[in-house]
């Protein structure tokens, strides 16, 4: 723009100049013909006329390019705006934050969802999922390393597959002793050739690299983690690094930029498949750790792929697995499937966990935006009468209605996008807010939020929409005022304020469905906070122990033991105990059991179970119904004894008591348990889980700790730290969190949508209550006369009053009433969409949508009564001088 | 009654046509250009500057006439136009219009002389 500006400029020189050429040559000749230069030069003036109009008339030849009238009415706009900087910090102010909202969580979703691998062609990358959609194992579900050899080899033809496991923190150093932690990923040899990932030194994997038989350990490392641990050493290349505690040896560096295919870690150092894991697991068709992607080659039908992988699975399903599987864990793998699912943004875990609740809070953020444009078309409407004379001499002048249409267009089209602008730097906040939101992961989260060109483009598009929107009507209606009738009288008040009106209500009735909205989240959230777990997570700590690889069960066993006595000695810690699995940990053990002397009552006899230490269920607080608590006695197994739940004895029992009955589990034929407890029953698994039957025994080692105490957990956190180190000094204390985050982390969806939606909802109530106050104040300050008047005539303050609410009443009415109408059609509509988000209410609950018209009249007659209450006050002496 | 002529000269398009066969005979700048409209009209064509600058700039832009600085005999800067190919195009095809429209004044101003078949 500045070069035209340059150009513009140097051309009316040139035109000068040449100009002046002429004249000096008219001039000449006359000099030539015998005249003096003075006359001569005069006379050529005078022939010549008005220089400056010949000039004038010359440019205009020139013609405004579209770019420079475009440059012109900016500037207009620009000034336009200055000249009320008021109205225009409000429009862009409320913009910003409407515009930011939408591109913040646009921005979250494209971080972890959408945003594309940085490899080659990443739109033929596909993510073969093996995942059950219904029942109690509903969800994604890994391979074992047989499955993805027999899958390979079936997809050879029309594509390659690749696995690929992530360790988020692994062990990590230059000797054996390992103090350091990094992410790592083991995956097949193929791994970075099917994903075109070329080495920038040394080799990426090769086929030799995976064998069956033990693969090599050998290692690559991320161009990232290289620069950060070794200072893009290159000498790096052929020393042996310890993953793990195992030796591997470093034989190449991946591209910049490339840091594995999950968005959420950034992966430091990379291992063979074959080589992560023990030689018998490899080949052990139930060992599940797996994750498989595939590249198609172009052409390939992926619904083609799908109906091949699934016959294939479906065949080793029968063949292989149903034959060793337990009653449950049949009909667990017989609702499982194979879907190829489009993955050019990879794996995208956290991404499609929160997929739901970031596509519902788009949509509620798109609402609050559509509000706060009723907003601003309200404000402009107001400026527009008030702007109306200019507007009507402009026409009386002859500009066109076009032009002056054009105009006012832009002028909302600078406003947008001035709001965009302060939008993106809003939204780089709001981004990285929400994201905290999420539950903290043992690895620092590794989300790309540069916002790139994709979500640019939605802000823009976005800015672009919203112009259009806020500013459509009020510029057709500007750009059509009639000049003769205005011009008579100019002090006329714009006559309908019907379309102010239809704003209000249409504001009222969409902020309806996100306050009822956020009522159900809020109290879904409330409801899971509230079920009954079955024990007491308050004031309890968690922690795991890490011991490196080859430490004796003897000296683990005694490390916990101390560990647990020592707690307890400290004043403030009431118990401490230790169980295997972790109770809120991800996973769990089953296993099936059998009832000696009885009958089983049903196929199923798979039980969840739970190596616990002395004191376990004191320090869980899980209630004791019938019997005795595992004690330091039954560890050492003579007799063996188990402790149940409820569950667990209603199913096999009845109303018979379980104590004194014996079990035989599975997994140790040779064992006989005597029951001697039955515990109440408790949700170990989250708060959505059913209640499994349990199966309690004495476990001595390798779990996590929890210990009850009353000691804030700073204070708790140096004493566990200490005392670790103190019983010995080759344990490191890991994951140290209060229990209840450990258990509230697995309501993070419901936490997340909650509190977006309460924020965005009561936005929107805030927007509408602003909305309803402007029109009622511009209103108000509109019929001062008239209210002095009727003071003056003997109303009172009341009746005033009265008067301006009564008006805002068929609005409130009509938004509220067609607000809980679309409240309800909407959740009929989105039932589907709810299903899994709400807990313990249904969508069209009367108790939250009654709650919400409430609130929502409350805020609505709130705005309505300021500017009634100003209006009550008027002077009648100062109202009646006021026009 | 030379100023009177000169508004004539105004009908749509009638000045681009005497400029473009001006610049026939070579290229030329504006004053020459308004000179010799003159001189070849016995002085009855008088062409007003507000009216020839703005004619030349169109032309140019319509990429019928091509403009450059030159130093002219007398040492002076002056801005040159020439014909351009499209231009001699846009003359000949102008020529024929207003050779037709001129046929049909006359026809109509004079319509016995017509008749009689001269």
């Amino acid at each position: 723009m500045t070069f035209g500006f340059w150009r513009r400029r140097q051309r009316d020189e040139q035109l000068c100049d040449e100009l002046q050429s002429h004249l000096e040559m008219a001039a000449q000749e006359r000099v030539e013909r015998g005249e003096s230069a003075d006359r001569a030069a005069q006379a050529a003036r005078r022939e010549f006329g008005n220089f400056a109009l010949v000039q004038r008339v010359t440019r205009d030849q020139w013609g405004w390019t579209w770019l420079e009238a475009l440059v012109f009415d900016v500037h207009y706009a620009a000034r336009a705006l200055r000249a009320s900087p008021l109205f225009a910090l409000t429009a862009i102010f409320s913009l910003a934050l409407g515009i930011g909202a939408n591109t913040a969580i646009f921005a979250v979703l494209h971080a972890t969802l959408l945003r594309p691998l940085p490899v080659k062609d990443p739109q033929q990358i596909f993510h073969l999922m093996r995942a059950s959609s219904g029942g109690d194992f509903a969800g994604e579900f890994s391979f074992s390393y047989p499955l993805f050899r027999r899958f390979s080899k079936i997809a050879e033809r029309w594509g390659e597959v690749f696995a690929a496991n992530t360790f988020a923190s692994r062990k990590f150093g230059l000797d054996t002793v390992a103090s350091e932690h990094v992410a790592g990923q083991a995956v097949s040899a193929n791994f970075f050739s099917v994903l075109h990932v070329e080495p920038i030194l040394g080799r990426v994997f090769e086929p030799q690299d995976d064998n069956v038989l033990g693969g090599n350990h050998v290692a690559v490392l991320s161009d990232a983690f290289w620069m950060r641990r070794f200072h893009s050493d290159s000498s790096i290349l052929g020393k042996t690094i310890f993953y793990e505690e195992t030796p591997y040896t470093v034989v190449g560096i991946a591209q910049p930029g490339f840091s594995g295919i999950e968005a959420e870690v950034s992966i430091d150092v990379w291992v063979p498949v074959t080589a992560a894991i023990e030689k018998g697991a490899l080949t052990d068709i139930d060992v599940n750790w797996l994750r498989l992607l595939a590249r198609l080659r172009p052409g390939t039908d992926p619904a083609r792929a799908q109906a091949v992988l699934e016959a294939a699975f479906r065949t080793h399903v029968a063949d292989t697995l149903l034959p060793v599987a337990s009653p449950r864990w049949k009909t667990v793998l017989e609702a499982q499937h194979i879907t190829v699912r489009p993955a050019a943004s990879g794996l995208a875990t956290t991404g499609r966990k929160y997929e739901k609740p970031l596509f519902v809070l788009l949509a509620v953020v798109a609402v609050v935006l559509l509000i706060s444009c009723a907003n601003i078309a309200n404000l402009i409407l107001a400026r527009n009468t008030a702007r109306r004379h200019e507007i009507v001499v402009r026409l009386a002048l002859g500009a066109s209605r076009a032009r002056i249409a054009c105009q006012l267009f832009i002028e909302n089209l600078l406003l947008s996008f001035a709001g965009a602008v302060l939008a993106i730097v809003a939204a780089a906040w709001g981004t990285r807010l929400l994201l905290s939101l999420l539950p903290p992961k043992p690895f620092p989260l590794a989300f790309d939020l540069r916002p790139d060109f994709a979500v640019f483009a939605f802000t823009a598009a976005t800015a672009f929409a919203t112009a259009i929107l806020f500013g459509l009507a009020p510029t057709l209606r500007a750009s059509s005022e009639n000049p003769e009738m205005s011009l008579r009288s100019s002090q006329q008040i714009a006559g309908s304020r019907l379309s102010g009106r239809l704003l209000l209500t249409s504001q009222l009735a969409l902020s309806l469905p996100l306050l009822t909205g956020a009522g159900l989240f809020l109290e879904t959230l409330h409801n899971l906070k509230a079920s009954d777990l079955g024990f007491r997570p308050e004031n309890v700590v968690t922690f795991e122990l890490s011991a490196p690889k080859g430490t004796s069960e003897q000296r683990l066993h005694q490390a916990y033991e101390k560990i647990k006595e020592r707690l307890e000695s400290h004043a403030g810690v009431a118990v401490a105990s230790y169980a295997r699995p972790g109770v809120y940990e991800d996973g769990g053990w089953s296993g099936s059991v059998e009832v000696i002397g009885r009958p089983t009552p049903g196929e199923d006899n798979d039980v969840g179970l739970i190596a616990v230490g002395p004191s376990f269920f004191d320090a869980i607080g899980l209630g004791l119904l019938q019997g005795r608590y595992l004690n330091s006695q039954d560890l050492v197994e003579k007799p063996p004894t188990a402790v149940v739940n409820e569950s667990f004895t209603r199913h096999y029992f009845g109303t018979e008591s379980a104590i004194g009955k014996r079990i035989r589990l599975t997994f140790e034929p040779q064992i006989v348990r005597e029951i001697v407890g039955v515990v109440r029953d408790a949700k170990h698994y989250g708060v959505r889980e059913r209640t499994w039957r349990m199966v309690y025994l004495p476990g001595r080692e390798d779990g996590s700790f929890y210990v009850r105490s009353n000691l804030n957990a700073q204070l708790l956190n140096g004493f566990i730290r200490a005392e670790v180190a103190a019983s010995d000094k080759i344990l490191q204390v890991e994951k140290i969190r209060p229990f209840e985050s450990a258990v509230s982390d697995r309501v993070s969806e419901e936490r997340l949508t909650a509190i977006l939606s309460s924020v965005f909802a009561a936005l929107a109530c805030l927007l509408a209550a602003i909305g309803i106050y402007g029109v009622v104040a511009f209103s108000v300050s509109r019929r001062t006369n008239e209210f002095g008047v009727r003071i003056a005539l003997g109303a009172q303050t009341g009746d005033i009053r009265r008067l301006v609410l009564r008006q805002t009443i068929p609005v409130i009415v009509t938004g509220v009433a067609m607000g809980v109408a679309l409240a309800l059609g909407l959740a009929r509509v989105l039932s589907a969409v709810f299903a899994g988000m709400l807990y313990g209410i249904s969508p069209n609950d009367v108790g939250i949508i009654v709650c919400a018209t409430a609130s929502l009249i409350a805020v609505a007659l709130l705005g309505a009564f300021l500017p009634a209450r100003r209006a009550a006050r008027v002077d009648p002496m100062i109202a009646l001088r006021y026009e | 009654m030379a100023r009177y002529q000169n508004r004539i000269e105004l009908l749509q398009g009638t000045l681009d046509l005497l400029i473009l066969q001006t610049l026939q005979w070579g290229a030329q700048h504006g004053y020459g250009i308004s000179q010799a409209i003159r001189a070849n009209s016995g002085d009855i064509l008088q062409v007003d500057t507000g009216s020839l600058y703005p004619a030349l700039h169109r032309l140019e832009r319509q990429k019928w006439i091509a403009a450059a600085w030159k130093v002219s005999e007398n040492k002076q800067r002056v801005r040159v136009y020439r014909l351009t190919s499209k231009g001699k195009r846009q003359l000949l095809s102008e020529r024929s219009k207003w050779e037709q429209i001129s046929d049909a004044i006359a026809g109509v101003l004079n319509p016995a002389r017509r008749e009689s078949g001269v």
